[in-house]
């Protein structure tokens, strides 16, 4: 682990944001005086990075604590343990983890985040240009004429008339709502943003207009995503690498492609067999892996390897042993004590 | 590349090109906007408003409203019955009211008195009669109503054991009775806000010991409380010293019901995305409560505590009846109460119940108003 | 054996709020047949749900079903069937009930609201049975602990007991399957079950329904907004845009040679996994207000190829070939509808 009175450092110059070792546990409390009688691991121990420019997918099951650890990289908690280096224009590199109070509301405008539902992340009693703006006036980022003329600006680029900026929330659409978000994380010119299933709460037809949008914006303002989703297929779409989780862990990192083509670990392999295919001609090809048993449960997970109670290609050093994240080749890293060994099946493709 | 996203977008908007005037105005429409819209439907809270708000008119101008004050007597006049008023005389717009004849008892000697059809009292508008000071400032002896000439019984309500004038007196009781509810309120509103708004924000150990509070507050029986209360008041002090007494002690109880409300508001609100948004943004606690989280619950405050004062009123009228509270010769609805106490009194003078009636509707008339705007509190919910 | 257990004809569902009038369902025709499956799919607004709430008289206040019908076919034994209209029978009245639960059943998608917390798992099974059979108490339980371990709950003698918020969300889905099967019905409505579901339980939800369905030879009435889903599953495919059918046909027809603009325009929109990355291709616009439909054809104004007429005449449905319908003008022949004059 790093020296503490050394500042941190980021390796690859690339990478615009390290996880190391991030931890976040929640209490679980009982009784009258709310006692504290064990942890949730909703993050127990996850380290990925992402290079500047690129979108990486984080993608998993409901329990395997993605959206917790974009929540953690936003600072909207801190995190139990665990190092979060981010790299500033300048190439300065600072722990988010440890920063607190003057010094983290600097780094808010850098990190922004788009959240899930466009019905319950705008408040409903402000206006369109109040929600925007918001960010900008409270960090007196902007004078009123700026600001009014970059909200203006912003609701242009993400497709929206400009006037419209003194209606509230409830006079749009789920897609157009969305957008609003969108305008509302991108005001302060940031670096990073995190997008916290952008999509999943909207029509089917719409998701691609808002997800050509988000592309198309990530060219103009040179962003960085990270891209939450369990939507295997959008992931696929937009992502240039991922990594999966599974109940607080990362078992998988690899670029999109090989990910779903090629898959190392038994539960991506899982995963890619479960995801249904619009074809019905690929239908009875290939016999889907059925996984017994249920996504282990993050205050009461199992011995060694989290995975192995459903694994079917367990043996018993994995009940003992937890298997760390190892590099295998390029992109790909697995945590798996069998990775490289096993033939595993990808998705199937379509056509 | 940016064209076919706006674009994509601008075909849209040519379906709301077909957008006509009423449909823009609701997208611009305030809270507070769609709020009075959907208040407007419901037509009892329309007329609970307006009754509400005759009777806050009638406090206001009691001087004006009532014929005489409220402490005159006419010793000739003692229970007088109620004269109905008639509006056309001979098919001209003419008000008037019936006079009186008495009968003497010829045992004890008591007077009796009687509607006399044959004695015409002319009625008038705007007439002169006792002079009185508007507010204490303007001079004036104009009244809404009375009898054209001031020498002539006009008692509308009947007259009470001293003669005084029962609707006179209504209309002055209430000034105390409807403010006693709001200074009341008032004051449970902001520990509410406060002691609530805490809880929810804080939570954790403090919430914990504040709700136990509530519930121990709660559960104090108030009548006995009040019995004990009334007992240690001095007895020297003035009317004026037990009516804030009294409001105080209630508001130090009444507040719970508020802040539990307010409690929960604040804790669901922790949890919402938007919050959350603004936090990101980095806006500092000050005005996170007060920009991004009151504003959302503001409108069930508003219907909370307008649900609220008809307690208070209940409460001070109750408490004056059974002589805990008010006396003479201040004059409220309680105190009014208190001659009835007797079934005799009921019996042979029911017009000695009219300021009954006059609690009643005040108090139905708030509840349909509060009705309605907690209906209308949130105008983003059952669409 | 009737082949078409559910028939429905012109269905048309109206709600009447304060805003106006929006006809969720416009005149829809369905026909439900025995062990197949028919996947109806569409965006928010196209009123899938409410149609499906229709064939067990379902629909809420203040919706109401105004024209139509749905014709079921009760088998009476012996190879006899009796015709019923449910549109017509009264909503709380005795035949429907004889209808509901046993007959037809229906599977909804939010599984932590649609069972009771206030009743054990078993219990509320149990009350199914009792209700349209007549067994004895001990018979209904071993039943429903059969049903139980046939939907793959672990332990379905002890789990028979438990309150539902002790299920997770795959497990109280299973537990309303069992529900659902419970009395042997002969159609089956499951409303988007496995939307709210894990990938890996949606995956098993959905193998088991159709292993399901092939051992009680169900119809299964299938409504989900995933394309994905209907790929895996549908025999028959049904696409809804404002309360209108405006395509039906089988799976591989839908899938490979739509001819609706809409149903093409879906499919290219939504993100595959075998695709090669690039812009999607998504429909402009937004589905239109409800109070405010669009006249003429209700998808003219986000159609990439529509016709001058679209704005004005209602599409009819034409016949492309014995299993597959379309209502769109660019199939119509206009010249004949012009010449006829009326729109509708």
């Amino acid at each position: 682990m790093s020296d503490q009175l050394q500042s941190p450092q980021i390796k690859d110059d690339n990478v615009l944001l390290e996880v190391n070792n991030l931890k976040k546990y929640f209490p679980i409390t009982r009784g009258i005086f709310a006692r504290v009688k064990g942890y949730t691991r909703a993050v127990d121990d996850v380290s990925f990075f992402i290079r500047k420019g690129e979108t990486l997918g984080l993608v998993g099951e409901s329990g395997c604590g993605k959206t917790t650890v974009g929540r953690c990289i936003v600072r909207a908690y801190p995190p139990t343990g665990g190092e979060i280096l981010y790299r500033h224009d300048d190439g300065a590199v600072v722990d988010l983890a440890k920063l607190q109070g003057e010094e983290l509301r600097t780094y808010r405008k850098d990190i922004r985040m788009i959240f899930q539902d466009p019905y319950s992340s705008l408040n409903p009693r402000l206006t369109v240009f109040d929600l925007v703006s918001e960010v900008l006036k409270v960090n007196k980022l902007a004078t009123p004429a700026e600001m009014r003329d970059r909200v203006e600006y912003l609701l242009k680029r993400v497709g929206l008339r400009p006037e419209y900026m003194q209606r509230y929330p409830h006079a749009f659409s789920g897609g157009e709502r969305q957008r609003i978000c969108i305008a509302r994380a991108l005001i302060t010119n940031p670096r990073l943003v995190v997008c916290d299933e952008p999509v999943s709460g909207l029509d089917v037809s719409i998701r691609a207009q808002i997800l050509n949008l988000l592309e198309e914006l990530q060219d103009d303002f040179a962003l960085t995503y990270l891209f939450i989703s369990h939507d295997l297929s959008v992931v696929r779409h937009i992502c240039d690498r991922v990594v999966v989780m599974y109940v607080g862990r990362v078992v998988e990192v690899a670029d999109s492609i090989g990910l779903y083509v090629s898959p190392r670990h038994p539960y991506t392999e899982a995963l890619m067999s479960a995801v249904p295919v619009t074809n019905p001609r690929a239908r009875r090809s290939g016999v889907r892996i059925r996984l017994p048993g249920e996504i282990a449960d993050p205050s009461n997970p199992p011995s060694g390897c989290y995975f192995h109670p459903r694994c079917q290609y367990a043996r018993s050093i994995c009940a003992e042993e937890e298997p760390a994240l190892r590099r295998l080749d390029g992109e790909r890293y697995v945590a798996c004590h069998f990775a490289g060994e096993l033939e595993l099946r990808g998705a199937t493709m379509e056509d | 590349m940016a064209r076919s996203v706006a674009a994509s977008f601008a075909d849209s908007a040519l379906v709301s090109e077909h957008e006509d005037a009423e449909h823009i105005k609701v997208e611009v429409a305030s809270q507070w906007q769609l709020m009075w819209w959907k208040f407007k439907r419901h037509r009892m809270a329309v007329i609970g408003g307006i009754v509400v708000l005759i009777y806050y008119m009638m406090a206001l101008f009691a001087e004006f409203v009532a014929p005489v004050h409220f402490t005159t007597y006419r010793a000739d006049y003692v229970y007088a019955p109620p004269q109905q008023l008639h509006l056309f005389h001979d098919g001209k717009l003419a008000p008037y009211v019936y006079g009186y004849r008495f009968e003497r008892d010829p045992a004890s000697f008591k007077k009796t008195w009687f509607i006399d059809e044959s004695v015409i009292i002319p009625v008038g508008f705007f007439v002169r009669g006792e002079h009185y000071k508007l507010f204490g400032l303007i001079p004036s002896d104009r009244h809404l109503i009375g009898p054209k000439n001031p020498a002539d019984p006009f008692y509308l309500m009947g007259s009470d054991k001293s003669g005084r004038d029962v609707f006179s007196r209504i209309v002055y009781s209430s000034r105390i009775s409807l403010t006693v509810g709001l200074v009341g309120v008032a004051i449970s509103l902001i520990l509410g806000i406060l002691i609530g708004g805490i809880a929810g924000l804080v939570g954790g150990a403090l919430d914990n010991a504040i709700q136990r509070l509530i519930e121990i507050l709660i559960s104090v029986p108030t009548l006995p409380l009040w019995l004990a209360l009334a007992a240690a008041v001095p007895l020297d002090w003035t009317p004026l010293r037990v009516y804030f007494m009294i409001t105080v002690i209630l508001s130090l109880i009444g507040w719970t019901g508020l802040g539990r409300v307010v409690r929960s508001k604040f804790l669901a609100l922790r949890e919402e995305d938007f919050i959350l948004a603004a936090i990101l943004d980095g806006v500092p606690r000050g005005r996170l409560i007060f920009r991004h989280m009151i504003p959302s619950f503001l409108s069930h405050i508003i219907a909370s505590v307008t649900l609220a004062i008809p307690g208070m009123i209940l409460g001070e009228t109750a408490l004056s009846y059974l002589g805990l509270g008010l006396r003479e010769p201040v004059v409220s609805w309680g105190v009014m109460l208190r001659e009835t106490q007797k079934v005799a009194v009921i019996a042979i003078y029911p017009w000695l119940l009219f300021p009954a009636a006059a609690v009643i509707i005040v108090v139905l008339a708030l509840n349909f108003l509060g009705d309605g705007l907690r209906d209308a509190a949130d105008p983003y919910q059952a669409k | 054996m009737a082949d078409i257990l559910v028939e429905v004809k012109n269905l048309k569902i109206h709600f009447f709020t304060d805003e106006g009038v929006v006809r969720a369902v416009d005149g829809v025709d369905l026909t439900v047949e025995r062990g197949k499956t028919l996947a109806l799919v569409g965006e928010s607004g196209c009123g899938k749900s409410v149609a499906c709430r229709s064939l067990l008289h379902i629909v809420h206040p203040p919706g109401r079903i105004v024209s139509g019908e749905i014709i079921y076919s009760q088998s009476m034994g012996d190879g006899l069937y009796e015709k019923v209209d449910i549109a017509s029978l009264h909503p709380r009245g005795r035949r429907i009930r004889e209808i509901r639960g046993k007959e037809i059943a229906m599977i909804f998608q939010e599984p932590m609201t649609s069972l009771s917390p206030m009743y054990t798992v078993g219990n509320q099974i149990m009350e199914n049975i009792l209700l349209h059979t007549t067994m004895t108490k001990r018979e209904a339980r071993a039943l429903t602990i059969e049903l139980l371990s046939k939907v793959g709950i672990p332990k379905p003698d002890r789990l028979v007991d438990e309150y539902p918020f002790r299920l997770s969300g795959g497990m109280r889905q299973r537990a309303m399957i069992a529900m659902a099967l419970s009395c042997n019905p002969k159609v089956l409505i499951a409303d988007e079950p496995t939307t709210a579901l894990d990938v890996t339980t949606q995956a098993n939800i959905l193998d088991l329904m159709l292993d399901l369905q092939k051992q009680y030879e169900m119809a299964l009435l299938f409504i989900t907004h995933d394309l994905g889903v209907v790929a895996e599953i549908a025999d028959d495919v049904a696409v809804m845009y404002l309360g209108r059918i405006v395509e039906r046909s089988d799976v591989d027809t839908i899938f490979n040679a739509p001819r609706h603009p809409y149903t093409q325009a879906l499919l290219r929109s939504i993100p595959k996994i075998a695709m090669k990355r690039g812009t999607l291709d998504p429909i402009k616009g937004m589905v239109p207000n409800p109070y405010r439909r669009p006249g003429g054809c209700p998808f003219h104004p986000r159609c990439p190829q529509a016709l001058p007429e679209c704005r004005v005449l209602v599409p009819v449905t034409t016949r492309l070939s014995e299993n597959h319908t379309v209502e769109c003008l660019l199939y119509e022949d206009l010249a004949a509808r012009k010449a006829a004059g009326q729109p509708r």
